[in-house]
């Protein structure tokens, strides 16, 4: 079960740096996000559930905005610093804790952002003794298993429906006010071919990721489709979400040659 | 150990996440105990089918002025007022002639500033309904006025 402990710490770079990219992109919303939530508190179902709802069941407006700037220092913090166990932890707190208070702005990427974010907790133990180890790497395996099972279920839901098959569904999806390209229906077979190849790459890339030669490839389509979602359907937060976390499946080798690039970039620019 | 582990979450997360019919009962609820608390999650962005009615709550301000309650203020605002019209949709769809309370308060936080201006507004839930999947450009257009001064 070998880790890449040089792809955790570029993944781990990479939630940071989505965190911050959301906290950011959500500032013009925060008074109806957090400060005032339009969103109305949640039934809190079982007593562990406290601890993600605390914001929501007994949250003033200073808790929100100590959780705001605490989100943000240590974010910044784990972006330039090694992780701490204690410092993922807050995180996770503070994260999943705004999250639910603003539910009615939630996405799939934002849960899976929970997720990798309370799993992190787990992998910055490092390995300085066995079970620190066992813990860390438990965690490194939940997480890459988490980002394909997203794919591999929303792929199975999709087969229970008729327009995913019938190659109708991205027609139906853009033409929907919220969502859009509306322009995009006007070239039916090309929306029919988007349509299968969503729903191909939902159950491809669970596969193709655990083999050398089609993992970078198939992570690199999958960017794609999610770059094209961010720019034209409005899930910005879900499509970078998936983006960072895509950091956890690289080799040690293949995220050197990604931080040679980004050195390269920075030189450059 | 290690596979043990991610072996046995890994089998929940599938429990939680696949649809229910593929489920037997009992080990969906030993799932949900697990699960839910701390790693909600779930997977069905048009899925099974994309909605095949769009909706928007919309504010009228007078005749000729009507908005939509997220009065374009980025993808979050638009993301709770979808959430907000889907919440309303479905309810209307049950039969309610009422949109529940916390739903109708959602709706005027999101016009605060306009409802301190103008007083009580007026909502509507506006719908485009595609009547044939093939042609998805052409909807029908459903307008249900609200009921939601008294509360």
């Amino acid at each position: 079960m070998n880790v890449q402990w040089t792809s955790i710490r570029l993944f781990q770079k990479a939630i940071h740096l989505w965190l911050l990219g959301f906290l950011f992109s959500a500032l013009g919303t925060a008074e109806w996000l957090w400060v005032y939530p339009v969103s109305p508190p949640l039934p809190v179902p079982g007593r562990l559930s406290w601890v993600t709802h605390f914001l929501s069941a007994n949250g003033s407006e200073g808790l929100v905005q100590l959780a705001l700037v605490m989100l943000v220092l240590l974010s910044i913090y784990n972006l330039f610093r090694p992780m701490r166990w204690w410092s993922a932890l807050v995180v996770w707190l503070c994260y999943i804790n705004l999250m639910n208070l603003a539910w009615m702005a939630g996405s799939g990427g934002q849960q899976l952002m929970a997720n990798v974010l309370f799993w992190n907790i787990l992998l910055s133990l490092g390995r300085e003794n066995a079970l620190r180890e066992i813990a860390s790497t438990s965690a490194f395996w939940i997480i890459r298993i988490q980002l394909i099972l997203a794919y591999f279920v929303t792929g199975i839901y999709k087969l229970t429906g008729t327009s995913w098959l019938d190659g109708t569904a991205v027609g139906i999806a853009v033409t929907d006010g919220a969502f859009g390209p509306e322009w995009l229906a006007r070239f039916s077979v090309i929306t029919m071919l988007i349509t299968w190849s969503v729903l191909a790459l939902q159950f491809i890339l669970p596969v193709a990721v655990w083999f050398r030669r089609t993992r970078v490839p198939i992570l690199i389509i999958g960017a794609t489709f999610h770059l094209a979602t961010a720019l034209f359907m409005g899930i910005p937060e879900m499509a970078f979400a998936f983006i960072a976390v895509y950091a956890i499946w690289l080799s040690d080798a293949e995220s050197a040659r990604v931080k040679g690039v980004m050195t390269m970039w920075r030189i450059a620019f | 150990m290690v596979i043990i582990v991610v072996g046995l979450h890994t089998l929940l997360l599938l429990v939680y996440t696949l649809p229910v019919q593929f489920v037997p009962g009992v080990f969906r609820s030993l799932s949900i105990t697990s699960i839910r608390p701390l790693l909600h999650q779930s997977w069905q962005l048009f899925a099974p089918d994309p909605p095949p009615c769009s909706c928007a709550i919309e504010v009228i301000l007078n005749e000729n002025d009507i908005r939509p309650i997220d009065q374009d203020r980025g993808y979050l605002q638009k993301r709770m007022a979808q959430t907000i019209a889907r919440s309303i949709q479905s309810e209307l769809e049950q039969g309610d002639s009422l949109p529940r309370p916390e739903m109708v308060r959602s709706m005027k936080r999101m016009v605060g500033d306009i409802e301190r201006e103008l007083g009580d507004l007026e909502f509507q839930l506006r719908e485009e309904c595609i009547v044939e999947p093939r042609a998805p450009t052409e909807r029908i257009v459903r307008i249900t006025k609200l009921k939601t001064a008294a509360q």
